[in-house]
């Protein structure tokens, strides 16, 4: 038990240096102000009453529709949080802003209909960040810092800070892919695969609103039945196992990309959103290793 | 990187940690050091646990407490040969009339087509595309006066377009009045009719002329 406990830790708790993190936290919340910049939440204040249907959280807690004006408030705080996350200035209390606002205004649409869960990973990942130490050493913040205390430069020693937060993402992407495995295992099984349910889903998103489609590839991939049994194979597959990437580096080697090439394929054939689950993968970059390699 | 354990997933120490910080970079420009107490240990470990009861509980129960979910979407295998939309669509003030598909989303702000569709289920019974399985926690509200509701839901989908098109947010026609179609299609391996659906006028909602 004390060998798994060990394990247990280091898979959280390694040191490592800041700038893995610090490097995601730049890139996550740089590409989600980058995204949702040209979204409009105030608007969903004239919506009609009566399609408010409100979720599980909004029906708890309970949280209302604010006014036009306090939406327009609060994205501006939220847009504002997001930015000041990006470049690490007062890093701790604008990613916790971010995070709070960000899980509000991104789950109020959820209760006039449809929810693109795939946005919901973006809640998930500014909570861990909003929890983490993530603007040690690039960031505004550390820039001041060395700046008072007269120092050019200065090395953050490692620390398991720095570890946790990057692998708690990593299990959130895991569970994401993983319960969208099971999900097609439980209510189809085997059939998901060897049917004709991928073709069908490649002609039925063309018979929808173009909305988020960007091409009609999907209609020519589902002419090829023997494709399309292959791919629905290699989507549970990777679903499934997703979860070995957290352990095993070759499961890292052969599953990151496949399944990076099949959320791409999913976007090209069917439409469905899928830039933010796949802006996560910037939390299993070797970023260290990078940045050693660029400066060779 | 060697760590004491007394308990079967014994936390960590700060000593070990700060021991183990040296062994990777015994630097004396160290400034910096976030080393994690033991409240903050049991804080992380608190994030983890939230993480992975959340997630498995919607994955086990196949349920959904967003932001957690069981990621339900395309995971049941379509049965109908037909597929059957509901869409509205705007009746310009030209003469003749023409029928303009409020599909884009500049029309429907802050809506989509995916969104306003699944919500106008509520009113009109639920149709077979649907790559999901739950929609919420909630339960559809009681359906005694769904005709009135649902004429409400339009004016107001017509009022937000009338106010996209004052913003310059849109450049669409202006509209005299909106009709809300039941679309149907025969599943064409090639969506060769995706412009010919077989259409049945569920609701339709014209201001009065002017004249």
């Amino acid at each position: 038990m004390s060998t798994l406990g060990a394990k247990w830790n280091r898979f959280w708790f390694e040191p490592t240096r800041p700038l893995a993190l610090d490097i995601c936290r730049i890139v996550f919340f740089g590409t989600v102000f980058l995204y949702f910049l040209g979204r409009d939440f105030s608007a969903w204040a004239d919506v009609f009453p009566a399609f408010w249907k409100p979720i599980w959280l909004f029906h708890r807690l309970p949280l209302p529709v604010f006014s036009k004006g306090t939406l327009k408030t609060l994205e501006l705080l939220w847009r504002l949080a997001l930015l000041l996350s990006a470049v690490g200035f007062l890093t701790r209390v604008s990613s916790v802003i971010a995070f709070v606002l960000g899980a509000y205004l991104l789950l109020m649409p959820a209760n006039f209909g449809y929810h693109y869960r795939e946005e919901l990973i973006t809640i998930i990942t500014s909570g861990i960040l909003a929890a983490s130490r993530c603007g040690a050493s690039l960031s505004v913040d550390s820039w001041i810092k060395r700046a008072r205390e007269g120092r050019s430069s200065t090395v953050v020693a490692p620390s398991g800070e720095y570890t946790w937060p990057i692998r708690a993402v990593c299990l959130a992407l895991s569970f994401v892919f993983f319960g969208a495995g099971v999900a097609k295992l439980r209510h189809s099984g085997l059939e998901w695969i060897t049917s004709d349910t991928l073709a069908i889903f490649l002609v039925q998103s063309n018979y929808m609103s173009a909305g988020h489609r960007l091409t009609s590839w999907g209609l020519n991939v589902a002419q090829h039945k023997w494709l399309c049994h292959l791919l629905a194979a290699v989507t549970i597959g990777w679903e499934v196992c997703f979860p070995l990437t957290l352990f095993s580096r070759t499961a890292r080697w052969v599953l990151l990309p496949i399944s990076l090439s099949m959320l791409a394929g999913i976007r090209l054939l069917m439409g469905a959103p899928f830039e933010l689950l796949a802006l996560c993968y910037v939390f299993w970059m070797p970023w260290e290793s990078l940045v050693s390699w660029s400066r060779r | 990187m060697s760590i004491r354990l007394s308990l079967p997933i014994a936390l960590p120490t700060e000593a070990a940690f700060r021991a183990a910080s040296r062994q990777v970079t015994p630097t004396s420009e160290t400034m910096a050091t976030h080393t994690l107490s033991r409240h903050r240990i049991w804080f992380v470990h608190s994030v983890i646990a939230l993480i992975v009861v959340g997630y498995s509980f919607d994955i086990l129960t196949d349920t959904e407490h967003w932001p957690f979910s069981s990621y339900p979407m395309f995971s049941r295998v379509p049965r109908e040969a037909t597929l059957r939309v509901d869409r509205l669509f705007g009746v310009t003030r030209e003469s003749p009339p023409r029928e303009l598909p409020l599909v884009a989303n500049e029309y429907l702000h802050p809506f989509d087509d995916h969104r306003l569709h699944e919500r106008l289920e509520m009113y009109t019974g639920p149709s077979t595309w649907s790559p999901i399985l739950s929609v919420g926690f909630a339960r559809i509200p009681a359906a005694s006066n769904k005709g009135d509701q649902l004429r409400r839901a339009l004016l107001n989908c017509l009022e937000r377009y009338d106010a996209g098109l004052q913003a310059r947010r849109h450049d669409g026609p202006p509209l005299q009045g909106i009709r809300l179609y039941s679309l149907e299609w025969q599943i064409d391996p090639w969506a060769a009719n995706r412009d010919q659906p077989s259409r049945t006028l569920l609701l339709e909602l014209m201001r009065p002329s002017k004249e």
